[in-house]
């Protein structure tokens, strides 16, 4: 209790502290974090895309937009004279190389029989072992493209995810790559922003900030990922962010705005409503030794209702708040007449 | 014998005067039943004022959007004198002023044919208004509405725009009815940016989105059933609902409004702001018609508001916080009342002294029947009856009886004689016919060179001096006229046993002969004595306050504030709401009305920065001295950075009419580029400073403001496809606003409106990363840089040709002020293509002071004319004008004792005391030379003439006197302004007419022993 007391009246210590009179503030040293704002949507990290691998005919694709399919679910198939002929022609190989296979067993059996009644030299013998092992070869490369074959026909969910897009049905004429359907890997969506000039500078790895997506209240932590260069034309510099916390779920196509924050600073720090904005350039009225002074500053980001200034102004020293801009122009009615 | 026959054959006709005055009286009562009442003259001066309001625009792009159109198609009308245009703070202000005689109406007509040639070159937004100069004056009512926290004044606003404004209109009188204060009320889209972006809308797709759904079009007939039905083909989303399905085409096919901007049922924000009291209000302003009487007009306004109170929404009523038929009621009554107890006084004063005889009814009728022809000629004038025409009433009333009296003294006298009924008249008339005539033409002939003086101090004197001139011209008439028949007719005599009043006066000409007893035995210490006394007087003078124009207490006094230029809207409000909280806490504050800038399509000129409060007094603050009560607000509302005026409205708007006009002197500065300009300006300000006869030395126009320029980087824009218009194409929507269309909902139209919520709150940062439609979007500072610059406040134009003015009261004589300017400029470098010259109005009142001083002689010597051909030499026409300066002892005097003010009003008094002080020394003079030709001696002929002409002047001078007592003594605040006047006309006249019985005749007496004794 007594702490709470002890607490409560540093607080309201600092803060008068912070009151200096006659409409006054003193100016602050106090910690700053720079900060970088920008418009920030959430993508996939990647979409892949499922490829046709041979020319055919789509069938059996049975998944929509927005479904949801796990590793090597089927997908759909591919069929069509041009298959139904490649995997003939495969098959036919495949026979064909297992003919050879035959063929070239019988001719070492027949070598290693007629080694015995010495009709056969030894190279003989080699021969034959050497065609086994190549039509052997042959036949696993004819079984190898049969099944290809036989896979351009049908076609597997390569990872978990979610459909995007199906940009063919069922019967459309697909030529080798074309793109039959196009997934969202589960758990890869990043935050993606741009940033411009001295904000493009200002962004570093790992920094951390908050994305305040337009649909929700609640603000998501963010950490800097990756800056994915080059520079764009426009001088953008993109930049991608995870949410810190890996449970935050954000959804595909969410957009708001996203701030992130640097590496505390100390700065100087005035009130905001002390600033006057004169000729172009912007002035505090300093109060010292019952006078008011003009003094040029260089005001740099506002965070709230202060202002951080780079220069003109030290901390300690009292800035006018109240009436400080009727204060600044008090003796205005020297240098202009009100038109009559 | 013959001509007393053809004279009495002529007067004894009793029915041709009776057609002639009753001719006379029918025009006279009709004039008087007619004749507009209003404050002050109506304003003819050949200038037209063009104001136009493009908020939010720099004073360049009013230069090139809207000032040079219209400045083109102005310079090219015939009989222009010269253009002078300022523009700055989303205003631009013409004034084009038109050569002397130009017949005003015309000149307005051509004024607006010019700007209808304009107006395809000028933005579709803006409303130029062109009135003929002075037309302030004319503002006569103005009204607040008391709103209930729990309505919008946007709702006000629009209930009074389509069921009040129209029925006000229609009212006869009025000219021009003026709302603002909430802005239109508007169906207001704010576009998110961030769901813009998300949907790649850009602005334009938005505004044409929104433009799109607003169809209201005849769409053909057709025949049905043996009728031609019309078909309408109609899309009007009038409320949030029914705009927010509106479909905009993005990238992913259409969405609606509502999924990338929030739609909110506001007003339009406008640059300016109306309070009561401190709140929210809504202001109504009325103007009549010029030469409109006020009265009737206010009352119709008053009346019509009352019965359409029903329209305004529950709990909301009317306050007024300006009348101007109260002025004009206060100075009708108050001067209508003093002139009719000054007729009243003189009236009785006549009886008391003469006796109640039918003569004296005759003087009586004389005075009304005065004023009735007077009224009648400034009706065929086309004058009204104003501050400056009733003033000349009220003070020429008692002399409008003067002419009357000598005329019945010289009849009476010839009765007393024992001459005939008739031939009394004829004979009395005949004797002082010839003085009367000089004496009246000799007053009037004062007032000469107050015809002459042309522009805006003719706009015053004008109407005094017609005034004066007429109602003295109408006396000399009814002199010369009416008296001798009325006599004759009612067989009127004189008393026979003397009055009490007789034997009073008997007992003052016995005083009086004492001290011309002592004048002719010591001339010339007499007149040593007067002159010093004069000297002495106008040494008191010193002492006298002076001002221009003070008006009555009309119940409300205004303050007009000015921050420094560029202030922001808010910090203003926040000003106004201080300094009305202080005055509101005031015991003698009724209410508070503040109008901050100067809304849309209204007549003001004022700046966001600046505006008029005006306070309304309680009723129980009483007293004829506004000066305590302004200078005690004024202190109460005193804030650092805020210049304070206070005045009064009706004196206000007296300023605003004389806006348009240049300052007595200015140094212009002509030159091509703004900048160039500045910087030559401030350095000839220094340079001015140093000239010791120049004091108030101020550079209005180079007073810098900050600018935002939003600089379009040329090659970065061509990089992404887009031309600055592009760039500005989207910017201005989101920044700047803008109405998209309007929804015809009942009386008065919606606005659908769009532009970012938070636009004027956004900070450099913020505005550099505005998302722009590119291919992609791409930050603003990417496309165009922002920077803060300096530019001044106001550009001027002066017959097309850029230009600044510094301002300046010279101390001394122009000429050498001038070259000590001159001298003090020599040094300063400047650039080919730049010249300074000196201007203002200065020519013009020099050339003004020059027709006055050149009209001033011609009628001093057609004065002196007049008394060299009465009385044949010049020693008492040289005498009677001696009388001139002398008689300004009294008048200043009076004005030093009695602690009155002096103003424009009161000067003319000296100038009216000019004339009336000859009067008594001509026709005594007359008298003198008259029994001089009889052949008496000098001294036996001017006593002789003393003791005849006494009762005469004495009761000229106490009927003048008694006539303008009530306004001398400053009864009724209406009467305020005329008493500096009545007090030295009062004073004179007093001075005067002791000098006539006296000095005059014993300076006569001793100029002609001097001759004597010479031959």
């Amino acid at each position: 209790m007594v702490l709470k007391w002890f607490v409560a009246a540093c607080v309201i210590l600092g803060a008068t502290s912070a009151i200096a009179s006659g409409g006054t503030v003193v100016a602050q040293t106090r910690s700053w974090t720079p900060s970088v704002m920008g418009y920030a949507r959430v993508a996939p990290i990647a979409v892949i895309e499922v490829r046709a691998r041979a020319t055919g005919i789509v069938q059996n694709l049975h998944v929509l937009p927005g479904d949801h399919v796990t590793l090597g679910a089927p997908l759909g198939g591919l069929g069509g004279a041009d298959i139904r002929s490649l995997l003939a022609q495969r098959k036919a190989a495949e026979d064909q190389a297992q003919a050879n296979v035959e063929a070239a067993q019988n001719a070492l059996k027949i070598g290693h029989q007629t080694g015995s009644e010495r009709l056969t030299t030894h190279l003989t013998l080699i021969q034959a072992r050497a065609s086994l092992a190549r039509t052997e070869a042959l036949l696993a490369q004819a079984k190898a493209e049969f099944l290809a074959a036989r896979n351009a026909q049908l076609y597997t969910a390569p990872v978990d995810g979610t459909v995007l897009s199906v940009p063919v049905g069922n019967g459309s004429s697909v030529q080798a790559g074309q793109t039959l359907l196009t997934l969202q890997a589960d758990g890869k969506l990043w935050l993606y922003a741009t940033f411009y000039g001295q904000d493009a500078v200002a962004v570093q790895a790992g920094m951390r900030g908050e994305f305040k997506p337009t649909d929700r209240h609640a603000a998501i932590g963010v950490r800097v990922r990756s800056i994915i260069g080059p520079v764009a034309a426009d001088g953008g510099e993109s930049v991608a962010m995870l949410p810190i916390d890996s449970q935050a779920a954000w959804r595909n196509g969410e957009a708001g705005t996203v701030r992130l924050r640097g590496v505390a600073q100390k700065a100087v720090m005035i009130p905001t409503s002390a600033l006057i904005l004169d000729q172009g350039r912007w002035w505090v009225l300093v109060h010292e030794q019952g006078k008011d002074q003009r003094r040029q500053v260089t005001p740099r980001a506002q965070r709230g209702d202060w202002t951080v200034i780079s220069d003109g102004v030290k901390s300690g020293e009292a800035v006018v708040v109240t009436d400080a801009y009727l204060r600044f122009h008090k003796n205005f009615a020297r240098q202009y007449q009100a038109p009559d | 014998m013959e001509e007393n026959n053809s004279l009495r054959v002529i007067v004894s006709r009793p029915v041709l005067w009776l057609l002639i005055y009753g001719g006379l009286i029918l025009g006279g009562v009709y004039a008087l039943l007619h004749i507009p009442v209003e404050v002050l003259p109506r304003f003819n001066f050949p200038q037209i004022e063009v104001i136009v309001h493009y908020p939010g625009a720099t004073p360049r792009e009013l230069e090139s959007v809207i000032t040079r159109p219209i400045e083109g198609q102005i310079l090219a009308i015939p009989d222009l004198q010269n253009v002078r245009s300022v523009m700055g703070g989303g205003t631009v202000q013409i004034n084009a002023r038109f050569t002397s005689g130009t017949n005003v109406q015309q000149a307005l007509q051509s004024v607006n044919a010019a700007i209808d040639r304009a107006r395809g070159n000028l933005p579709a937004s803006v409303h130029p208004l062109a009135m003929i100069m002075g037309n302030a004056i004319n503002e006569v009512a103005d009204y607040t509405v008391h709103i209930p926290a729990d309505v919008a004044p946007m709702r006000v606003e629009r209930a009074i725009r389509a069921y009040v404004v129209p029925a006000l209109r229609a009212l006869h009188g009025v000219q021009r009815v003026e709302v603002f204060g909430a802005g239109d009320e508007a169906l207001w889209v704010r576009p998110d940016l961030v769901q813009m972006r998300r949907y790649q809308v850009t602005m334009l797709d938005l505004t044409d989105a929104v433009r799109k759904q607003v169809v209201l079009s005849p769409a053909g007939y057709v025949s049905l059933g043996h009728q031609d039905v019309l078909i309408e083909a109609r899309s009007l989303p009038g409320t949030i609902a029914q705009l927010g399905r509106a479909s905009v085409p993005t990238t992913h096919g259409k969405v609606p409004l509502r999924d990338i901007a929030r739609i909110v049922h506001a007003p339009v924000p406008i640059r300016g702001a109306v309070t009561l009291d401190g709140r929210p209000s809504v202001a109504v302003v009325v103007f009549k018609q010029p030469g409109a009487s006020t009265l009737p007009v206010t009352r119709a306004v008053a009346n019509k508001l009352a019965e359409l109170h029903g329209q305004l929404p529950p709990g909301a009523k009317w306050v007024r916080t300006y009348n101007q038929g109260h002025l004009v009621s206060l100075i009708r009554n108050d001067l209508s009342r003093n002139l009719l107890i000054g007729a009243l006084l003189a009236i009785a004063t006549l009886f008391w002294i003469l006796g109640a005889g039918r003569g004296i009814w005759a003087l009586a009728v004389s005075i009304p029947l005065a004023l009735v022809l007077a009224i009648a000629g400034l009706y065929a004038a086309h004058q009204s009856l104003n501050l400056m025409t009733l003033g000349a009433l009220s003070v020429a009333v008692g002399l409008l009886v003067d002419d009357a009296i000598i005329v019945l003294e010289s009849i009476y006298h010839r009765w007393e004689q024992g001459e005939a009924h008739w031939d009394g008249i004829w004979l009395g008339l005949r004797d002082i016919a010839s003085p009367d005539v000089s004496g009246t033409i000799s007053t009037i002939s004062v007032f000469l060179p107050l015809l002459f003086v042309g522009g805006l101090a003719g706009l015053f004197f004008v109407p005094f001096a017609l005034a004066m001139g007429l109602s003295l011209l109408a006396s000399l008439l009814i002199s010369l006229s009416f008296i001798p028949m009325m006599l004759g007719f009612l067989r009127a005599r004189p008393r026979a046993t003397a009055s009490h009043g007789m034997r009073t006066v008997e007992w003052l000409r016995a005083h009086n002969e004492k001290i011309l007893d002592f004048a002719i035995r010591r001339p010339r210490l007499t007149l040593t004595l007067c002159t010093l006394l004069l000297v002495v007087s106008l040494a008191g003078l010193g002492l006298v306050p002076i001002s221009f124009l003070p008006l009555p207490n009309e119940g409300v006094v205004l303050q007009s504030f000015t921050l420094p230029p560029g202030t922001s809207l808010t910090d203003t409000r926040a000003a106004v709401a201080r300094i009305s909280a202080a005055l509101d806490k005031d015991p003698s504050v009724a209410h508070t009305y503040a109008r901050i800038g100067s809304p849309g399509e209204t007549a003001y000129t004022e700046r966001s920065y600046a505006g008029e409060i005006q306070i309304a007094l309680k009723p129980s603050v009483a007293g004829n001295n506004l000066d305590s009560i302004a200078k005690h607000l004024q202190q109460i509302s005193r804030l650092h950075g805020v210049e304070l005026n206070i005045g009064t409205p009706t004196l206000e708007r007296v300023g605003e009419s004389l806006s348009g006009l240049p300052l007595p002197f200015v140094v212009e500065i002509y030159g091509n580029h703004i900048d160039r300009l500045r910087t030559l300006s401030d350095a000839v300000t220094k340079r001015l400073r140093t000239v010791p006869a120049l004091t108030g030395v101020f550079n209005n126009d180079g007073y810098p403001v900050t600018r935002l320029q939003i600089e379009p980087r040329t090659s970065a824009l061509a990089a992404h496809g887009l031309t600055p218009a592009d760039l500005e194409a989207q910017l201005r929507p989101m920044l700047a606003g803008e109405v998209l269309a309007e929804i015809p909902n009942g009386a008065y139209p919606l606005a659908l409106y769009t532009r970012l919520a938070d636009a004027p709150e956004m900070n450099l940062d913020a505005l550099r990363r505005l998302p722009i439609r590119t291919q992609d979007w791409t930050p603003l500072t990417q496309l165009a840089e922002l920077k803060l610059t300096t530019g001044p406040n106001q550009i001027r134009h002066i017959d097309g040709a850029r230009a600044l003015e510094i301002t300046a009261a010279p101390q001394g004589p122009l000429g050498s002020t001038i070259g000590a300017a001159r001298k003090a400029l020599s040094g300063l470098a400047i650039p080919s293509g730049y010249r300074i010259a000196f201007g203002g109005l200065f020519r013009e009142l020099e050339s003004a002071a020059l027709s006055v001083g050149t009209a001033g002689i011609a009628a001093f010597i057609l004065m002196v004319g007049i008394l060299v051909l009465q009385f044949d030499g010049l020693l008492i026409p040289g005498l009677l004008l001696l009388q001139m300066p002398l008689a300004f002892t009294g008048a200043s005097l009076g004005l030093a004792i009695s602690g009155v003010g002096l103003n424009a009003i009161g000067l003319v008094g000296f100038l009216t005391l000019v004339g009336i002080s000859l009067n008594h020394g001509i026709v005594l003079m007359h008298r003198t030379r008259r029994n001089e030709a009889r052949g008496m001696a000098v001294e036996e002929a001017v006593r002789e003439a003393v003791r005849v002409r006494f009762r005469p002047i004495l009761l000229t001078t106490v009927t003048a006197v008694l006539g303008m007592l009530p306004t001398a003594l400053g009864w009724g605040k209406g009467a305020a302004p005329e008493q500096g006047l009545a007090v030295v006309i009062l004073g004179g006249i007093l001075w005067s007419a002791l000098l006539s019985t006296n000095l005059i005749p014993a300076l006569y007496v001793h100029r002609r022993r001097i001759k004597s004794v010479a031959r």
